[in-house]
């Protein structure tokens, strides 16, 4: 072994709660982002005023900057349907309903083109008992 | 008729899928060079309990099938003379998929130190991000570390925003000096996220010969980094092995497409690379990274199939090693097992720019690793690791310079 002795993994330098919060890190969904663009949004939202506008920012870097397309559709809404908000009057709430889109035809009935229905079942019984000649 | 399809023909394509539900149709330049992948329909079917007057029981009813595709992708950089454009390199949209967020930097940072490096950490200056972990599994070179484009790089295991201290996963000599010249080089960098948002799904299409698969609303069960030494022992090269699960969109009659040379860029070997558990550099043979998925699709009447698109559910992160045994006061297992200490592990290895490799598992805690073997008549040290970080557990850096 070396005589050279050096120390490692010298604790890092203390911060304050405040600095800790403007550090804060930001977690990125999957997807494809530009680092220039992450550092500056990212240096920006270290300025916000507190912990609740800096989430906030950080929700708009993850929207904006995220050069993937994420999957739309995926929560229960098909090919051709939407969702809008629905305000219910006689129980006086908005919920978020999913309806047919009719902008969105085209989608619809190519989902119910490519839809491969349960074949006919009396079709198949049929040929399974259909007597075959002998010899065959 | 053409009944002589031959099973050395094949080419797999991935494309970033926008629409659940709706195939996007990948082309040649969306191809992924694999070996030959299995793809299978896995038929969803229930019994029948009708009885059929006799002792025979009646045929299964069939509800449907779904789809699973396994493939081994050998890692080759795309090359080039800079980091490509985002979502352009398909292998990446397979780790997108698995929850991989692909962070890209175009040019070269480069900046000097402040004063307050460590032998273990860079003070990069007073410019560098504000963000804690942002540099995470991020390339970075400074001539204490060592010199070369891989001997001479290190990965950011940690980074503090408010000190602007980036922790590497190895050890300098020396802390460097005040006004010391760093780059964080052209890079891309895949961080593993926490899925807490579903990532991308994928559209893949498999050529065999002169048949074609297409499957749509992918989503990945399983992914693994492999990155084996290669060696006279050893005569392998680091790749990535991932299964998908998915639906089947359509099977056509298509003539495979030729792979380019541009596709078939050269397998960089690990070797003349770098190997570190908590920072200290060792031999060893081969390290696994794996990731297991649980996916599923949510029960809805109103989808054709019955159910929602795939989503991941759980995951499970193992990091599989098999190292040399080494003297206690060369690196101390024992002392870190009872006392669970957080470590990192860093492998780096390459060839020319655009096909470097760093991979790096910045907190993990050892299960006993003390479990001495032979390997090649040597003794060998294998055993696993479990993930404490949640979020950027595990990253895959590909650098330019």
């Amino acid at each position: 072994m070396s005589g050279t002795n050096i120390k490692v993994n010298s604790v890092l330098p203390a911060r304050t709660a405040t600095e800790a919060s403007r550090a804060a890190p930001i977690s990125l969904p999957a997807g494809s982002y530009d680092l220039d663009d992450l550092s500056k949004a990212a240096k920006d939202a270290s300025q916000a005023k507190n912990d609740e506008e800096r989430g906030e920012l950080h929700q708009r870097i993850v929207d904006d900057l995220n050069q993937t397309v994420l999957p739309t559709n995926s929560l229960g809404v098909g090919p051709g349907y939407k969702r809008v908000d629905v305000l219910d009057e006689r129980l006086d709430v908005t919920e978020s309903r999913v309806v047919f889109d009719p902008d969105n035809r085209d989608a619809a009935e190519q989902a119910q083109a490519d839809y491969v229905a349960p074949i006919d079942p009396a079709a198949v019984k049929a040929a399974a008992d259909a007597p075959t000649p002998k010899g065959e | 008729m053409a009944w002589n399809h031959k099973s050395r023909v094949v080419a797999m394509a991935v494309a970033i899928q926008v629409v659940a539900g709706v195939f996007t149709a990948p082309v040649a330049a969306d191809i992924v060079p694999v070996s030959p992948p299995t793809n299978t329909e896995d038929a969803i079917t229930t019994e029948d309990p009708t009885s059929t007057g006799s002792v025979h029981t009646a045929p299964r009813i069939y509800l449907g099938k779904t789809a699973s595709i396994s493939a081994t992708a050998a890692l080759r950089g795309p090359g080039g003379a800079a980091p490509f454009v985002a979502n352009a390199w398909p292998l990446g949209r397979v780790l997108q998929a698995a929850g991989f967020a692909e962070v890209h930097n175009a040019a070269a940072i480069a900046g000097a130190l402040q004063a307050g490096s460590t032998t273990t950490a860079l003070k990069l200056a007073a410019a560098a991000p504000a963000t804690d972990d942002i540099y995470i599994g991020f390339p970075i070179q400074q001539s204490t570390i060592g010199a070369g484009a891989i001997k001479g790089t290190s990965l950011i295991q940690d980074y503090d925003g408010t000190s602007k201290l980036a922790t590497i996963a190895e050890t300098m000599s020396g802390a460097p000096a005040a006004a010391a010249a760093y780059t964080i080089p052209p890079c891309v960098v895949y961080q593993l996220g926490t899925l807490s948002v579903s990532p991308p799904l994928l559209s893949v299409r498999i050529w065999r010969d002169k048949k074609r698969y297409d499957y749509r609303d992918v989503r990945v069960s399983q992914i693994t980094f492999d990155m084996p030494v290669s060696n006279e022992q050893n005569q392998v090269f680091p790749s990535i092995e991932f299964s998908l699960k998915g639906l089947v969109e359509a099977v056509a009659d298509d003539v495979a497409p030729a792979l380019t040379a541009a596709q078939l860029t050269t397998i960089a070997p690990f070797r003349n690379g770098k190997f570190t558990l908590d920072k200290v550099a060792l031999g060893h043979q081969s390290t696994r990274f794996q990731m297991g998925s649980d996916v599923a699709g949510a029960s809805n009447a109103a989808a054709l199939a019955g159910q929602d698109g795939y989503e991941i559910m759980s995951t499970t992160r193992t990091l599989d090693m098999d190292i040399n045994q080494m003297a206690v006061t060369d690196f101390n297992i024992e002392t870190r097992v009872d006392n669970q200490t957080e470590i990192s592990q860093m492998s780096l290895w390459g060839g020319a720019a655009g096909n470097r490799w760093g991979f790096l598992a910045p907190s993990v805690v050892l299960n006993p690793l003390n479990n001495p073997g032979d390997r090649n008549g040597f003794v060998n040290l294998s055993g696993n690791s479990a993930f404490v970080a949640v979020d950027k557990s595990a990253t895959l850096a590909l650098w330019w310079d």
